[in-house]
């Protein structure tokens, strides 16, 4: 099953679009599910993600003004995956303070958003994914963003991760695409 | 269809449905006699005079469709050696005209192919011989299907029935001519009440006679110059001859939809001129609309097909010109004429703005002196239109900003057409770069609200949709000169700032998001030593960003002060520490001033942690100050619970490597980490007694161990197992 993991697009606050190259990429057909990390800002952006499949989870930013849950933990296959927008977990992308969140739901994959830089951990034998913000949004924590975002093609034992971003390349101002793969299992 | 009618139909395809029958099996056993007997009974049946146009038309195209059997018979016998001249006379004996001449014209099909005689004489015989039928549907028919036999055998260009094009144009533009009268004389017959019917019959027929000009345009042999002497002059000849409204209209409108553009720009003096002496009821303003869209099309795909020797825009200006000074026209109709010249000269001359704001002025003149001060209904929508064709015209919507007098007609318009007009631009110019203060000036509906306007009653999802648009826009305002994008800014917020409270709560925020990139660029400058372009400072953006959130804080505080964070890590990051601390203190005084809802409260002491955990160039003490000032809010949050999980997380910010004396100490004390967490401990003790919150002793011996691991030699051993005491 191919799921979509996304977030901080903050639209219109921070960023002007998804970028069409992404918009090419997302298609309603191939997608199963989106897990969202929240600060979409915009009922458009959700709308948006809406479209991509109904089967749509989203957890609170701190520039979302909509009712959403703090944190959310969905079962997938055999997977149980946790979702927070991390803003609340103190020092923001601490690896031992993610690592207490996990513990509190229990999960095997922590999704977590808010540093607008992608990455992909595994600590203690936990999945840490962090896809990053998909229209590159400005942020105070990060320089010089690049939109990014995660899909995971969930199997009952195994994962396969896709990190898809946009680089600026040498040659102006065109971005380019990079997709990296990686695999996780239990 | 009445009953009646329908019944009469159907009576009349079951005779030419058995006529036709006999008519086949009599040539089936090759006896021509009873073949032409049948052919001819089954023609009758086109006598009739109980029909509709259309269905005349059904029963015709079954009759035309039956007499192919007929042709290709004939076709047969003069394979056989038979001459066609002796069929054409049999056929003359017919009793009937109207048999007679079907029959006849089907002969003279096989008879031209024979090349027996000319093909040109053959046709002028035919085209004479039809004036035998004058009831008008029979003879438009009738003249119809010679139109459909001759086809493919008019002399033309390369034709093997005779090069000489004057032939088949001196055959159509007779046939025409006859068909036009036809056409015409139909307004006159049977009684005045029925006028209305008849009208419409009148245009259900009149695809018939457009047929001869469809076929005179697809002539290879005419040539512009040929259209200008010798075809067009005839065609409005007949058009000018006929003084029929209906006919006119319809003519004018085939002439230049049939015949190619580079005709109608040898020809527009010629064709121009006749619009004057049509009847009073003929729209030409749809005529000119139609010819001037055309022809701009036409220049929009083939520029250098443009000859340079005539003066287009003068031309058509003239004649505009002359129409909307006579008064006749309706406003609306008048501005119609503008929209289409005004396309027009985009199209053809897309370099000549000045014609195109001239003709804008024009508008401005006749909205004037109209003195409604908001336009509706037509007029409204024609003042619509003239707006967005400059924008979308020539995929330059920049081009408005060249037009003096564009944003002048703006305020003729209501609200929601004038925000329909803004919204169209900046779709148009969210990828171009653009003057801003024009631009913004341009989109003003949108930006703020004007009195005379009357109360805004946008819902609240239009003004999003809205908003957020003019949000996505804000972050197209670049510039790689720090100087003019600070300019662009200042500008920008400007109009901005007078939005009013349902507006800057969109607006501003990208506002302060582009100011701080700004000033993080502006700092990278300073850094980069050496000459600078710019003379902008970082302090500078700074203080314009403080201003900004500020003018925010009365109607979004929150949202003003969680910018107020966001900002101050910008500034930490561009080691502007003061900055930094002022920063985190406006949002200090917005907490405590403005917010009252205690789940906000949380959600924003959190928020305040995790940022001043960041605020590495702080200097220790400004930075203990805060972290203090944080901890104390955290410990007066409403719900137990929230207290505890904030009191804990404060604990980090007494635990901060990155922050550090001037001595290289770092600041890490690990007495008030253990103070928080003893203290979140209490307050956890407290809950248990209202509830089983055991969830907070977890998250407690989390930290507990957290700090144990990170080497706090304040944490022991001692607390962790007393802490785990509490839940066992």
């Amino acid at each position: 099953m191919l799921v979509l993991a996304v977030g901080d697009a903050l639209v219109p606050g921070r960023a002007g679009d998804i970028p069409a190259k992404f918009r090419r990429l997302l298609v309603p057909e191939k997608i199963e599910g989106v897990l969202c990390t929240g600060n979409l800002s915009s009922k458009e952006m959700q709308e948006y993600f809406r479209s991509l499949s109904s089967d749509l989870h989203i957890v609170k930013g701190d520039f979302d003004e909509g009712n959403y849950p703090e944190t959310k933990v969905v079962n997938i296959h055999n997977w149980k995956i946790g979702l927070c927008h991390g803003h609340q977990v103190v020092p923001w992308g601490d690896q031992e303070a993610l690592a207490m969140l996990q513990r509190q739901l229990d999960v095997d994959v922590l999704i977590t958003g808010h540093t607008h830089k992608y990455s992909i951990n595994v600590h203690e034998e936990k999945l840490y994914i962090n896809p990053g913000s998909i229209t590159g949004a400005y942020s105070g924590m990060t320089s010089n963003v690049t939109p990014s975002f995660v899909l995971l093609d969930i199997q009952d034992s195994k994962l396969t991760i896709y990190v898809y971003e946009l680089q600026a390349s040498s040659g102006g101002e065109e971005m380019e695409l990079k997709v990296q793969e990686l695999k996780h299992s239990k | 269809m009445s009953e009646a009618m329908a019944r009469w139909l159907e009576e009349g395809k079951a005779v030419v449905k058995q006529q036709a029958f006999l008519m086949k099996r009599a040539l089936d056993n090759t006896n021509l006699r009873d073949g032409l007997k049948y052919g001819s009974n089954m023609l009758c049946e086109l006598r009739t005079g109980l029909l509709s146009p259309k269905n005349f038309y059904e029963l015709y195209i079954m009759v035309a469709d039956e007499m192919r059997h007929l042709e290709q018979y004939f076709l047969e016998e003069w394979k056989r050696g038979r001459r066609m001249v002796e069929l054409y006379e049999l056929v003359q004996h017919a009793g009937n005209i109207v048999p007679r001449l079907f029959l006849l014209i089907t002969v003279g099909s096989v008879y031209i192919r024979s090349k027996e005689a000319p093909a040109r004489d053959i046709l002028k015989d035919l085209v004479e011989m039809c004036r035998g039928v004058q009831h008008p549907m029979r003879g438009l028919f009738l003249r119809n299907y010679l139109l459909q036999c001759a086809r493919d055998k008019l002399p033309d260009i390369g034709s093997e029935y005779g090069s000489d094009v004057a032939d088949g144009i001196d055959f159509l533009m007779h046939n025409f001519a006859e068909m036009n009268k036809l056409w015409v004389r139909m307004q006159h017959q049977g009684p005045v009440r029925d006028r209305e019917r008849r009208e419409r019959e009148r245009l259900d027929l009149r695809i018939l006679v457009g047929t001869n000009l469809v076929r005179l345009s697809n002539l290879e042999g005419i040539d512009a110059d040929m259209y200008k002497t010798q075809v067009l002059p005839r065609i409005l000849e007949q058009v000018i001859s006929c003084k029929d409204q209906i006919a006119q209209q319809y003519l004018m409108e085939v002439i230049i939809q049939v015949f190619p553009d580079e005709f109608h720009l040898r020809t527009l003096e010629e064709f121009l001129a006749t619009c004057p002496q049509l009847q009073s009821g003929v729209d030409v303003k749809a005529i000119l609309v139609a010819l001037m869209n055309r022809l701009a099309a036409f220049a929009k795909a083939e520029p250098a097909q443009i000859p340079s020797d005539v003066d287009m825009l003068a031309i058509f200006h003239s004649h505009v010109s002359k129409m909307t000074g006579s008064n006749t026209l309706e406003l609306a109709a008048s501005l119609d004429l503008q929209v289409a010249l005004v396309n027009f000269a985009l199209g053809f001359a897309p370099d000549r703005l000045d014609f195109v704001d001239q003709t804008l002025a024009v508008c401005a003149q006749l909205l004037q002196s109209n003195g409604e001060t908001r336009l509706s209904g037509p007029a409204k929508h024609s003042t619509v239109q003239l707006l967005k064709t400059p924008l979308i015209s020539n995929g330059q919507p920049l081009t408005i900003l060249a037009l003096p007098h564009y944003a002048g007609l703006m305020i003729y318009l209501p609200l929601e057409s004038r925000s329909e007009v803004a919204t169209l631009a900046v779709r148009m110019l969210l990828s171009s770069k653009t003057p801003v203060d024009s631009l913004l000036n341009f989109i003003q509906p949108l930006v703020k609200d004007v009195e005379e306007d009357g109360p805004n009653e946008l819902d609240e999802e239009e003004m999003e949709t809205e908003q957020n648009l003019i949000a996505a826009l804000i972050h197209n305002f670049k510039s790689s000169d720090t100087d003019t994008q600070y300019a662009i800014l200042v500008g920008a917020r400007k109009h901005f700032g007078q939005g009013g409270p349902r507006r800057i709560k969109f607006t501003l925020v990208p506002m302060v998001v582009r100011a701080l990139e700004l000033a993080e660029r502006v700092h990278e400058e300073e850094e980069g030593g050496g000459e600078r372009a710019g003379t902008i400072s970082a302090k500078k953006v700074f203080g314009f960003t403080l201003e900004t959130i500020k003018g925010l804080a009365s109607a979004e505080p929150v949202m003003a002060l969680r910018l107020f964070l966001q900002a101050s890590l910008i500034a930490n990051k561009c080691g502007e520490d003061k900055i930094a601390y002022e920063l985190v203190s406006q949002a200090f005084i917005l907490y405590e001033d403005e917010v009252s809802d205690s789940k906000i409260q949380m959600e924003l002491v959190l928020e305040a942690a995790g940022t001043l955990f960041l605020l590495n160039n702080l200097d220790p003490e400004d930075y203990d100050t805060l972290i203090t000032n944080t901890t104390k809010h955290a410990a007066r949050l409403l719900k137990k619970p929230d207290q505890c999980r904030a009191v804990y997380t404060c604990s980090h910010l007494f635990w901060n490597a990155g922050v550090k004396y001037e001595d290289g100490r770092t600041f890490q004390d690990g007495k008030r980490v253990l103070d928080c967490l003893q203290r979140s401990l209490k307050i956890a003790d407290v809950c248990m007694q209202s509830s089983n919150n055991v969830n907070l002793f977890i998250e407690i011996l989390d930290r507990y161990l957290y700090y144990y691991e990170a080497g706090n030699e304040k944490v022991t051993v001692k607390y962790i197992q007393v802490n785990q005491c509490s839940f066992s």
